[in-house]
């Protein structure tokens, strides 16, 4: 059933692309941390774990007000979300 | 999984909502809000009851702590889940310390996350059962020590509460046994005047000619043998309550005394000439029909009135069989406490048997009935077998006739005066201690036999130690 979450859920994420790009464009590293924190909680809950890890680098890297960092980020999440595969669920959790 | 119970999610992130709405659909109904000012609102619309709150803690505004805060400050006792992430677990920790139900951590893993959930909600489903529980038992089974819990007795029992508060004059009605002056007490002690008197006064046991002077007082040389002032009992219960037992057998000149006296709150002793200002409550009771006595002239309109301000009808046991258990057993435990016995109980078909039992002597019967049994048991239970056999009312001691009382008691060589108290104690066992029925059975008038009853100390302890007595002569 969680599965019919997932394709608007990535796609969303694209959007999360532009938003960090845009903030870091006007120095805000708060929307970006914000940003960063929720990918961290939510990717983790939707299955992708390594989506969480990015987030949770880019809360770091925000913090540290580390744009270089955050730029690196940004490139491995477009990476994942042009390549990542949805395999079915091994259990309710969802794994990516 | 029945959706009965419904859920309200708090996290400002969407991803998180969407996902708890789809996850836990199958299982719970759910509603997601975005921060603590939605979820105040959500919770404090009385039209949707919600089980559990499930909050993220960082939030903005608000966080999902200072929500668990205010919903204890405001009263609300619905379990809080936090989800947390990593970082924020102390927080988590803290919050547990104080009342939030539990905390999980983000990411969330739905298993988890629903075990947690079903466990909130089962403490919370025991948390409120027991306080309706203990509710219930407050309200209902022992309000006053007063025992029960019919849909019957607890209609009184809301009754005697909203008006013992209060001023008024309360007439209380019932058969035999009800528990007219326990229910008369109760409405004292739960009043402002339970600190002062309450006097208890039966009109039917006090000569006419002495119950003026009895509740006025008199004053010294108004009558023969009234060698001192003293003071009614009206002015004994000053500040209290008066309890006017047997109202309908009190005399009709008498009732104008009473009424007069009601009126205006003074009383005037019996050869005195100054009123008295008196601030006493009245309950009276009866079990006679007053509406009856009125339209046969033998009793006041206006003072039935006066008198019933507030009219509180008893229930007969039969009418609340469910409360025979439950005051078996405590009549049981205090009478077996009381005489130091060794019987362990009553058995259930024996508490069948009880409750089957039609008790037109109502509570006071049943009572009488307990003593004797525990007295005369001589197993570790009393049981269904052995209960006819120390039954002496009701069906099982019908077919005692006077004869056999007698045949039974002459070997005995009884005093006129112990065969006299033995036979009032005998009829009044087979009429359920109806005083009405005993009266006519003996051939004299209830206030004889009252006298009867003080001078040989018939009460239910008395009872209970003439059975003792008969039980030792039989062995």
């Amino acid at each position: 059933m969680l599965l019919v979450l997932v394709p608007s859920y990535l796609s969303r994420r694209s959007k999360d692309l532009v938003l960090v790009q845009d903030a870091l464009l006007a120095g805000d590293f708060e929307a970006i941390r914000t940003i960063g924190h929720k990918l961290r909680g939510h990717a983790g809950t939707y299955g992708f774990d390594q989506l969480s890890i990015i987030g949770m680098d880019i809360e770091s890297a925000a913090k540290l007000e580390d744009a270089v960092a955050v730029q690196r980020l940004m490139q491995l999440l477009k990476d994942y979300l042009e390549h990542v595969e949805i395999a079915p669920p091994s259990s309710e959790r969802l794994s990516s | 999984m029945t959706l009965e119970h419904q859920i309200l999610v708090i996290d400002d992130d969407i991803e998180i909502r969407s996902y708890m709405q789809i996850a836990l659909k199958p299982f719970y109904r759910l509603k997601a809000v975005g921060d603590v000012a939605q979820a105040l609102a959500e919770l404090s619309d009385t039209t949707t009851k919600y089980d559990l709150v499930l909050s993220d803690i960082q939030l903005p505004g608000l966080s999902g702590l200072q929500l668990s805060e205010e919903m204890r400050v405001r009263g609300m006792t619905i379990p809080v889940i936090v989800m947390t992430a990593h970082g924020s677990v102390q927080a988590a920790v803290t919050a547990m310390k104080e009342g939030v139900f539990d905390y999980i951590l983000k990411p969330i893993n739905l298993d988890e996350l629903k075990m947690s959930i079903s466990r909130a909600l089962h403490v919370q489903s025991l948390e409120s059962e027991n306080t309706i529980l203990r509710q219930e038992v407050k309200r209902s089974w022992n309000v006053a020590n007063i025992i029960g819990k019919s849909a019957a007795i607890r209609s009184v029992f809301d009754l005697l509460q909203r008006i013992a508060p209060t001023q008024a004059n309360v007439l209380i009605t019932g058969e035999t046994g009800t528990g007219k002056e326990i229910f008369a007490r109760a409405l004292h002690n739960l009043s402002p005047r339970a600190a002062q008197p309450f006097v208890p006064i039966n009109c039917s046991a006090i000569p006419a000619e002495l119950l003026e002077s009895e509740l006025f007082g008199h004053t010294k040389g108004s009558f023969t043998g009234a060698h001192q002032d003293r003071k009614g009992l009206f002015e004994e219960a000053q500040g209290g309550t008066v309890f006017l037992d047997e109202i309908g057998d009190m005399e009709v000149s008498l009732q104008a005394k009473l009424l007069r006296v009601l009126q205006e709150r003074k009383i005037k002793p019996v050869g005195g000439s100054k009123q008295r200002d008196i601030d006493v409550r009245v309950i009276a009771a009866t079990h006679k029909d007053l509406k009856g006595a009125i339209r046969e002239g033998r009793f006041r309109e206006d003072l039935f009135y006066r008198l019933c301000v507030i009219p509180m009808e008893l229930p007969a046991l039969r009418q609340r069989k469910e409360d025979i258990p439950l005051l078996a057993d405590y009549f049981f435990k205090k009478h077996v406490a009381t005489h130091g016995l060794k019987v362990k109980g009553i058995t259930p078909k024996a508490m069948e048997k009880l409750v089957e039992h039609s008790w037109e002597g109502n509570v006071r019967e049943l009572e009488n009935f307990i003593v004797r049994a525990a007295i005369l048991c001589s197993e570790d239970w009393i049981s269904d077998v052995n209960l006819p056999f120390i039954a002496l009312t009701g069906n099982t001691d019908s077919s005692t006739s006077p004869n056999q009382f007698l045949d039974s008691h002459f070997s005995q060589n009884l005093t006129l005066r112990e065969l006299e108290k033995r036979y009032i104690n005998m009829i009044l066992r087979k009429t359920g201690m109806r005083k009405e029925q005993t009266a006519q059975i003996l051939g004299v008038d209830r206030k004889t036999l009252y006298r009867k009853e003080r001078e040989f100390g018939l009460t239910a302890e008395a009872d209970a130690q003439a059975v003792e007595e008969t039980k030792h002569s039989l062995v």
